[in-house]
C-alpha cells in the first residue's frame, strides 16, 4: 500500500497541474511581498493623516471655543478649552514623534493623546475615536512598550511574523481553500471520465485501499502547497523585510479582549490549516467518488464550502460545523469555540466522511 | 453554418451533465434566497424583540421615577430644582411610551410610511438646512457619521416617504434609522463592525433580492460558473483522449465557420445560463415576498471635485460632494446591459484562455485570479475589470473614489465590447496556430508518408 501511495503522490507532484498550482501560490505571496514593501512610505503618511485629522478637529473646537470666550466667560468652555489645547499639544508630539520614526516615543505619546482625549471628551469636547476603541489602543501600546517592540501596520507589514499572519488571513480562507481543491480535488473526477479507473479496478487492490490510497496522496499534495505557503511567507520577510529576535512575540489582540503573541497565533494556524485541509479533501475525495464528473464536483464542492461558509457567518455559527473553521485568521482571533473542540470536530468529521466514501464506493460498479 | 450551429446547441442541451450542472445552480440559487430570507426574518424579529425589550426598559424607568419623585417629594417639600426637574422629565415620558408602543405596531403590521416619517424625524429633527454644522452631530459610540451619510439618508428617507416604498429588512431602533452606509463612513475598529452589521440590508421580494446580490457580486460569479460549464466545447474535443475535432476536420466545413459556430453555441449557452439565474432569484422572491417597489431609492455618487494641488491631494468632501438617486428599475435596466457586455467578454477571455492552457481547473484558477487583481488595481476607464462590479460602476462609487468620472455605465460597455472583439480575435488566432496548425501539421505529414 505504502508503494501504491507513494506512486500515486509522484503522479500527481509530477503534473503541470500542481506545478502550477505552486508557482501561482508563490507568485501571489511574492507579490504582496513586493506591495508591501512598496507601501512602507504609505505607513507613516496614513499615520501622519489620521492623528493630523484628530489635530485639525481639536484646534477647529479650540478656536470656536476661544471666540465665545471673548464674548463670555463660561467656566465649562473654558475648562474645555484648556483641555483642548493640552490635547493639541500632545498631537503635535506625537506628530513630530512620528516624523523622526521615534517609536518609543510615539507609543507613549498616543498613550498619553488617548488619556487627554478621555479627559477632553468628559468636559464635551470631541474626539472621533470610541473609548472602546481607545482602550485598546492604550493596551496594545503599553504591552507594545513592555515588550520593546515597535508598532506595526496588520496590513503593510513586512516583519516575519505579521507578514505570516497576512498570508494566512489571505490564502487559508475560503477562496484559497476552493483554489487548492479547484486543483486538485478533480483529478478523481478525471479519472472516472478519461476511463483510467476501468484499468485501475482490475489490479488486485481493494476499493477501500483505493480511496485510501488516493485521499492520502492528494492530501500529501495538500500539504506540500500548506508548507510552501508557509515557508514562503515566513522566507521573504525573513532575508528581504524586517526580522528580529523578538518578532514572534508581537501581541495580537483576540475576541475576549486578551494578547496572545504571533508565535502561539503561528502554532494554531498550522494546526487549524494542516486539519482544515484534511476535512477539505476528504469532502473533495466523497463528492468526486460520488458524482464522477469534474465540472459537477466542481460545483458541488464550490457550493458546499461557500453555503457553509455563509450559513456559519450569517445564520448560526455552531462549533459542530465544520465550515466554521474555514478561516484560520478569524477562527484564532474572533471565534469562542475552543482550539481543542474545533480539531477534534474537523478530524473527527473527517474520518466520518472518509469511511462514507469508502462505503459508497465499495458498493456502486464502475 | 446555421444547421452546425442548431447541431452544436442540440449537443449542449442533450448534454446530462449540463442539465446536472444547471439543476445544481438552480438549487443552489434557492438555498441562498432561503438562507437570505431567513436571515431577513431574523433581523425582523430582533428589531421588534429589542423594541419590545426597549419599552419594557422604559417602562420600568418610569415606575423607578415615580418612586424617586415621591420619595424626594417627602424629603424636599416638592420645592427643590430636583423635583420640578424630575416632575417634567416624568411628564415626557408617557410620550415616549406612546411612541415605542407606536413603532412596534407599525413595524409589525408593515406601516412603512410611519416607519419613514419616524426616521426623516430622527435626521431633520436636528438638521439645519443653512447651517452644516448640524450635519456633525450624529454619532456611533463616540465616533462621527460622516455629514456625507446624513444628507443623503435624509434624502432617501424622503424619497422613501413621498413614494410609500417598502424598505430592507435591517437593524431599526425606533430612536435611530435605518442607516445607508457611504464611503464617506470612516469608522475604525468595532465601531466599524458595528456600522457593518447595522447597515446590512435584507431583501426578500424579487426586486430587491436581484439589487443585494448585484451588489454581493453575485453576477460575476455567476458568469464564470457557466464559463466552467459552457466554455470548454473546443477543448474537450482536444484533449490527449477525445478527438472530436479530427471528426469535424475531416467533414466539408470551413473551420473558420466552425469556430464561430464553437464560439456561438457556448455563447448563447452561457448568456442563457446567466440570465437564467438571474431569474431564478427574482422568481423565489416574487413567489415568497412579491414583486418589490420599481422605484426603490437606489442611491449613486455623482463624484468629488479633484485638489488643484493635484492627484495626491484628492480627497473627498462629506459637506459639498453631490449625489442624487434613480429608481431601482432604471438600475436594473443599466445592469442587465452591462450584465450580458460583462458575460460576452469574460466569456471570451476564458475561451481564448483555455484553448492555450487546454485544462478547464487551471483555465478557471487564472480566469479568477486575473479578474480579481484586475478588480483590485486602480480603476481605469480602459481596464475592463474596472467593470466587474457592476453595482460600482452604477452607483459611481469606483469613479468617485479613483476621482475618474470617466468610468461610466456607457464606456464600460464600449470597452467591454472593444476588448471582447479583441479577444475573440485573438482566440481565433490561437484556434488557427495552436489546434489547427498541429492538426494541419498531422495530416501533412501522414498524407506525405502514405504518398510517399
Amino acid at each position: 500500500m505504502m508503494k501504491l501511495i507513494l506512486f500515486e503522490f509522484k503522479k500527481m507532484i509530477r503534473t503541470k497541474l500542481v506545478a502550477f498550482l505552486l508557482l501561482v501560490t508563490v507568485a501571489i505571496i511574492i507579490g504582496l511581498f513586493v506591495r508591501n514593501v512598496i507601501q512602507q512610505d504609505v505607513i507613516q503618511k496614513e499615520k501622519v493623516e489620521q492623528f493630523s485629522e484628530y489635530l485639525k478637529d481639536v484646534v477647529r473646537q479650540n478656536m470656536t471655543d476661544i471666540k465665545v470666550l471673548e464674548q463670555e466667560a463660561d467656566s465649562e468652555i473654558q475648562v474645555r478649552l484648556d483641555k483642548g489645547n493640552e490635547l493639541s499639544a500632545e498631537l503635535n508630539k506625537l506628530l513630530t514623534a512620528i516624523e523622526q520614526k521615534d517609536w518609543q516615543q510615539e507609543l507613549q505619546t498616543e498613550i498619553n493623546v488617548y488619556n487627554l482625549a478621555t479627559d477632553y471628551i468628559q468636559s464635551k469636547g470631541n474626539f472621533n475615536v470610541s473609548a472602546e476603541e481607545r482602550e485598546i489602543r492604550m493596551k496594545l501600546n503599553q504591552e507594545l512598550l513592555n515588550l520593546g517592540l515597535p508598532k506595526e501596520n496588520f496590513d503593510l507589514s513586512i516583519q516575519t511574523s505579521l507578514f505570516m499572519k497576512k498570508i494566512v488571513s489571505i490564502l487559508l480562507t475560503v477562496g484559497g481553500f476552493l483554489f487548492l481543491l479547484l486543483a486538485l480535488g478533480t483529478v478523481i473526477a478525471k479519472e472516472f471520465e478519461g476511463g483510467n479507473i476501468k484499468l485501475v479496478y482490475t489490479l488486485p487492490i481493494s476499493r477501500r485501499k483505493y480511496v485510501i490510497v488516493k485521499f492520502v496522496s492528494i492530501l500529501a499534495v495538500s500539504y506540500v502547497w500548506l508548507l510552501t505557503v508557509f515557508i514562503v511567507a515566513y522566507l521573504l520577510p525573513f532575508l528581504f523585510g524586517h526580522h528580529y529576535e523578538k518578532s514572534f512575540t508581537y501581541p495580537l489582540l483576540n475576541e475576549q479582549g486578551d494578547f496572545i503573541n504571533t508565535s502561539t497565533y503561528m502554532n494554531e494556524a498550522i494546526v487549524y490549516s494542516v486539519c482544515f485541509v484534511t476535512f477539505a479533501v476528504t469532502i473533495s475525495v466523497l463528492v468526486s467518488f460520488l458524482v464522477r464528473n469534474t465540472v459537477i464536483s466542481f460545483l458541488l464542492i464550490f457550493g458546499l464550502f461557500i453555503g457553509g461558509y455563509l450559513v456559519t457567518n450569517q445564520l448560526f455559527d455552531s462549533m459542530w460545523i465544520p465550515f466554521a473553521y474555514q478561516n484560520v485568521d478569524d477562527v484564532i482571533l474572533t471565534s469562542l469555540h475552543s482550539f481543542s473542540s474545533g480539531i477534534s470536530v474537523l478530524i473527527g468529521s473527517a474520518i466520518l466522511l472518509l469511511v462514507l466514501t469508502m462505503e459508497i464506493n465499495r458498493k456502486r460498479g464502475v | 453554418m446555421i444547421k452546425l450551429y442548431s447541431f452544436e446547441c442540440k449537443k449542449i442541451f442533450k448534454n446530462k451533465i449540463t442539465w446536472v450542472a444547471v439543476i445544481l445552480s438552480i438549487i443552489a440559487v434557492i438555498g441562498l434566497y432561503y438562507l437570505n430570507y431567513t436571515v431577513a426574518e431574523n433581523v425582523r424579529q430582533g428589531n421588534i424583540t429589542l423594541a419590545k425589550n426597549n419599552l419594557i426598559a422604559f417602562q420600568n424607568m418610569k415606575e423607578e421615577l415615580e418612586l424617586e419623585l415621591e420619595r424626594k417629594k417627602a424629603e424636599e417639600n416638592g420645592n427643590s430644582e430636583n423635583v420640578q426637574a424630575l416632575e417634567a422629565y416624568l411628564k415626557q415620558m408617557p410620550e415616549g411610551i406612546i411612541k415605542r408602543e407606536r413603532f412596534i405596531q407599525n413595524y409589525e403590521q408593515g406601516n412603512w410610511q410611519e416607519i419613514h416619517k419616524n426616521n426623516l424625524a430622527h435626521f431633520s429633527g436636528h438638521l439645519n438646512p443653512e447651517f452644516n454644522m448640524d450635519l456633525l452631530s450624529y454619532y456611533i459610540d463616540e465616533q462621527n457619521i460622516s455629514p456625507f451619510t446624513i444628507r443623503a439618508n435624509l434624502e432617501e428617507k424622503e424619497w422613501m416617504l413621498a413614494k410609500d416604498i417598502e424598505p430592507f429588512s435591517q437593524v431599526t431602533h425606533y430612536f435611530g434609522s435605518a442607516y445607508l452606509p457611504t464611503i464617506h463612513d470612516q469608522f475604525t475598529g468595532k465601531v466599524s463592525e458595528r456600522w457593518e452589521s447595522e447597515t446590512n440590508r435584507y431583501g426578500t421580494q424579487g426586486l430587491y433580492f436581484i439589487y443585494q446580490m448585484i451588489q454581493a457580486l453575485y453576477i460575476p460569479i455567476v458568469i464564470l460558473i457557466g464559463c466552467f460549464i459552457f466554455g470548454n466545447n473546443i477543448s474537450t474535443e482536444n484533449s490527449k483522449k477525445k478527438k472530436g475535432l479530427y471528426f469535424y476536420f475531416v467533414q466539408p466545413i470551413n473551420r473558420g465557420k466552425f469556430f464561430a459556430v464553437k464560439y456561438f453555441s457556448g455563447l448563447t449557452s452561457i448568456l442563457g445560463f446567466v440570465l437564467l439565474l438571474v431569474l431564478v432569484p427574482f422568481l423565489c422572491g416574487f413567489f415568497i415576498d412579491g414583486l418589490g417597489s420599481l422605484q426603490y431609492p437606489v442611491f449613486v455618487y455623482e463624484g468629488s471635485k479633484p485638489s488643484s494641488l493635484g492627484p495626491m491631494y484628492n480627497r473627498l468632501n462629506p459637506l459639498e460632494d453631490p449625489f442624487h438617486f434613480i429608481d431601482l428599475i432604471d438600475y436594473l435596466g443599466q445592469a442587465f446591459v452591462l450584465t450580458v457586455v460583462l458575460t460576452i467578454f469574460l466569456y471570451s477571455f476564458y475561451y481564448t484562455l483555455i484553448l492555450l492552457v487546454k485544462n478547464p481547473s487551471v483555465t478557471m484558477i487564472i480566469v479568477t485570479l486575473v479578474t480579481y487583481v484586475g478588480i483590485s488595481l486602480t480603476p481605469t476607464r480602459f481596464n475592463p475589470f474596472t467593470y466587474v462590479d457592476i453595482h460600482k460602476v452604477l452607483n459611481g462609487e469606483t469613479a468617485t473614489l479613483a476621482f475618474n468620472p470617466s468610468i461610466t455605465f456607457l464606456n464600460g460597455i464600449i470597452t467591454l465590447i472593444f476588448f471582447t472583439c479583441l479577444l475573440s480575435a485573438i482566440g481565433y488566432l490561437v484556434y488557427n496556430k495552436v489546434i489547427i496548425g498541429n492538426r494541419g501539421t498531422l495530416f501533412t505529414l501522414k498524407n506525405k508518408k502514405s504518398v510517399g
